[in-house]
């Protein structure tokens, strides 16, 4: 940890006293055994694990089975463009480091035959014209876009919903 | 053969942002030196055991407040514990006291929860508390606590045609209720209208369906039958206590109590009104219901043997760090069957005057949710309901529910994540 | 941008500042007192007597109230160590000494920097407690000492 302290603390009162002080962190931050799936965007690929035994596919990926603690870091599946949308939400409030995004939509992703859901941002459609149940499709940051985190990716909706 | 374990006394202190008027220890001392005034005949020498609850340590640069706090009030050099678990923290760390006087290693326990949460400005509170997420996927979008809940009450809406005036509800009943707390900074007259009108935070809640970040502190007394029926002519009796998990991210709750239960079919049933065939009608379970719930209340309610949760419970304290959460909660608490909130919720079923009035104490919405105090404060309410003397700490009795011989204390984590139920009986 | 710190496996550098705002509470006496007036204020439980520096506002001992004492500035080192290495903030000439003293009256011990050469720093030392006035305005925190110790010459 590195604080930064040399500097005189702003006094926000005295009674009782309240001061200002200022904390940086660097983290270095490992993907670990997943991290595939991130280099997956640059592929254009959405990834998720399978278990052969247990017959279950995890998004985002699990590394072991949950259920019977296989290793799946051999078992990568490609999941199709098109997916479902099974809830979402609107946010107009959100951490200073996402603050200039707002207002934004995230939504739970489904795909047939995939246990669970995966999170993502939903663009460009109104927040009016989101519904349950819609189709989507994934998109893939540009590669001078990239963050390499979870934003690289999301779901606008897919040709059919357009077309309605 | 387990020891019986009692509440024997506890204390309470002001909830407000900020609490600038004391540093973390000295908070945590008040409630302390007010459950000591409370009962002359305890003294320092009788506590053998502490409990530190907290759940957060990056909200200020000390992180070891449980140790400090235990000195600063000179309790040293018995032993001491932390327990954290998210916003269950508060209950799990009386759970976690609980066993330890059934096991016979202490007789007396004092469980201290605390939380201070002005240090840092709301947004950043909130980028905190979503630190407590998953942070390679849902947290990195963006999401935070309002955003999770929120997709969670969507779905709920969708499945069982609940809306936004079930939930304003809620958050009107629990505003009023905490009015007469003068504890309580939350407390307020307000219409579903005001709900509905007032600003949105992440759809479909507003600001009124969120608890707020609050500073405060409260405590609990635990004792052993033995040394209760001497400290107290009145003991309360934990007479039950449960806790379940459950996947830490939303998208993955189809495989998070599923675990043990595969399926719906498989889940077990805790309200004699509803049935397998009804949740595995339901996609259960999903994102609109709380597994870990339905766990904790079946652990608690087998050693209460209580089979019929909404006609053996008179209250009950629960965790509405959203009014939503709160909603769905009732279905997996066993009070009410899956898709039948809703009705149960225009019928006035939860206000202090219904069927079984949920959270007269004011609950978060009410009283704020400083975190590591909460569980522990809606612990001290439903004591103080059962014991007959709820009005001593409120400036009137409207929220007094008479009579009552048990409750239900609940404490709800992460999303859905960690969640315990104890049930207290007279 | 995100820096990548390692391909494999895929590792990303974040930085994250946090600017907090804490509160003093009830010992904000003992700093504003020790730059305004010069002065070190412990607590003393009006029951037991037992005088705390740093300050108690709650005695440990039964919980009772206490009341602000003024305290004497001179006292004896009961522990000692000599710093060869400090913390990245601190810029102390190298090398220092930390201290716990017993100021006259005190029940506990209270930590600071003795000044001057370390090799003079002895188990049982008395030393003078001294209070370094600020340049500019007034400043807050004991990280860089605004009090210390200076050894009495016998």
């Amino acid at each position: 940890m590195i604080v930064i302290m040399g500097e005189q603390p702003d006094v926000l009162s005295y009674d009782p006293l309240r001061i200002v002080r200022i904390h940086d962190q660097t983290f270095h931050h490992s993907y670990g055994k997943i991290d595939k799936f991130f280099k997956g965007f640059a592929e254009g690929k959405l990834l998720a694990t399978k278990c052969e035994k247990c017959k279950k596919v995890y998004v985002p990926p699990r590394a072991d089975c949950p259920f019977c603690l296989a290793d799946l870091t051999e078992n990568w599946v490609e999941l199709p463009k098109e997916c479902e949308l099974h809830t979402f939400s609107v946010l107009y409030f959100a951490g200073p480091t996402f603050f200039r995004d707002l207002p934004f939509i995230l939504g739970l992703a489904k795909w047939p035959g995939v246990e669970t859901y995966l999170m993502g941002r939903i663009k460009d459609v109104k927040p009016d014209d989101v519904k349950i149940g819609m189709k989507l499709r994934t998109r893939f940051a540009e590669p001078h876009r990239r963050s390499w985190t979870v934003l690289d990716f999301w779901f606008e909706p897919s040709e059919k919903e357009t077309k309605k | 053969m387990s020891k019986r374990v009692a509440i024997v006394g506890g204390g309470l202190g002001k909830f407000d942002k900020p609490r600038e008027d004391k540093r973390v220890r000295e908070l945590v001392a008040e409630p302390v030196k007010m459950a000591f005034d409370l009962m002359p005949n305890l003294s320092k020498d009788d506590i053998d055991m502490g409990v530190a609850s907290y759940f957060a340590t990056h909200f200020d640069q000390e992180h070891n407040p449980a140790s400090s706090c235990w000195d600063y009030m000179g309790f040293t050099p018995k032993p001491l514990l932390h327990i954290e678990g998210g916003g269950a923290t508060g209950c799990l760390a009386i759970w976690a006291a609980w066993h330890y006087i059934k096991a016979g290693l202490a007789d007396v326990m004092l469980v201290y929860g605390f939380e201070t949460q002005s240090t840092v400005d709301s947004s950043l509170a909130n980028e905190f508390i979503a630190a407590a997420s998953d942070t390679d996927f849902d947290y990195s979008l963006g999401g935070f606590y309002t955003g999770y809940y929120a997709l969670m009450c969507a779905r709920h809406y969708h499945l069982y045609k609940t809306n936004p005036v079930h939930t304003a509800m809620i958050a009107v009943k629990n505003k009023r209720n905490a009015l007469n707390k003068p504890f309580a900074e939350f407390g307020a007259n307000i219409t579903v209208e005001d709900v509905l009108k007032s600003r949105t935070i992440a759809s479909p809640l507003k600001i009124f369906d969120c608890c707020m970040l609050t500073d405060g502190a409260a405590c609990i007394i635990l004792a052993s039958e033995e040394k209760a029926k001497k400290l107290t002519d009145s003991p309360i009796w934990i007479s039950g206590g449960g806790m379940g998990t459950d996947a830490m991210r939303p998208g993955d709750r189809p495989i998070g109590a599923a675990a043990a239960w595969q399926t719906g079919a498989k889940a077990p049933i805790i309200n004699p009104e509803e049935d397998s065939s009804a949740l595995a009608k339901v996609s259960y379970p999903d994102v609109q219901s709380f597994g870990a719930c339905r766990e904790a209340a079946r652990q608690a309610y087998r050693l209460a043997n209580i089979t019929n949760p909404l006609k053996q419970i008179q209250l009950a304290e629960l965790h509405d760090a959203y009014t939503s959460s709160e909603m769905q909660t009732y279905e997996d608490i066993g009070f009410i069957p899956h898709g039948k909130t809703g009705k149960w919720i225009e019928e006035g079923g939860p206000f202090v005057d219904g069927e079984l009035p949920c959270n007269p104490s004011g609950g978060l919405i009410g009283v704020g949710h400083p975190v590591g105090a909460t569980g522990i404060m809606s612990t001290f309410f439903a004591y103080h309901q059962l014991l007959g003397d709820e009005p001593k700490f409120c400036t009137n009795s409207s929220t007094e529910v008479q009579g009552a011989q048990r409750a239900a204390v609940h404490s709800h984590a992460g999303t859905g994540t960690y969640i315990v139920v104890l049930v207290l009986e007279k | 941008m995100t820096k990548i710190s390692r391909t494999d496996p895929l590792t990303i550098t974040k930085d994250y500042r946090i600017t907090y705002q804490s509160t003093l509470g009830e010992v904000s006496r003992f700093f504003l007192d020790l730059a305004n007036e010069g002065k070190i204020m412990g607590t003393r439980c009006e029951k037991c007597g037992k005088t705390y520096i740093p300050p108690f506002p709650d005695c440990p001992e039964c919980l009772g109230k206490t009341s602000w004492v003024e305290m004497p500035k001179n006292g004896v080192i009961e522990a000692f160590t000599i710093c060869y290495t400090q913390p990245r903030h601190f810029k102390r000439k190298l090398p220092y000494t930390v201290a716990y003293v017993r100021l006259e009256g005190a029940n506990t011990l209270l930590p600071g920097i003795v000044d001057g050469d370390p090799s003079k720093v002895e188990q049982g030392s008395k030393v003078e407690l001294k209070i370094r006035v600020p340049e500019r305005g007034t400043r807050w925190g004991v990280y860089e000492a605004d009090y210390y110790f200076e050894l009495i010459e016998r």
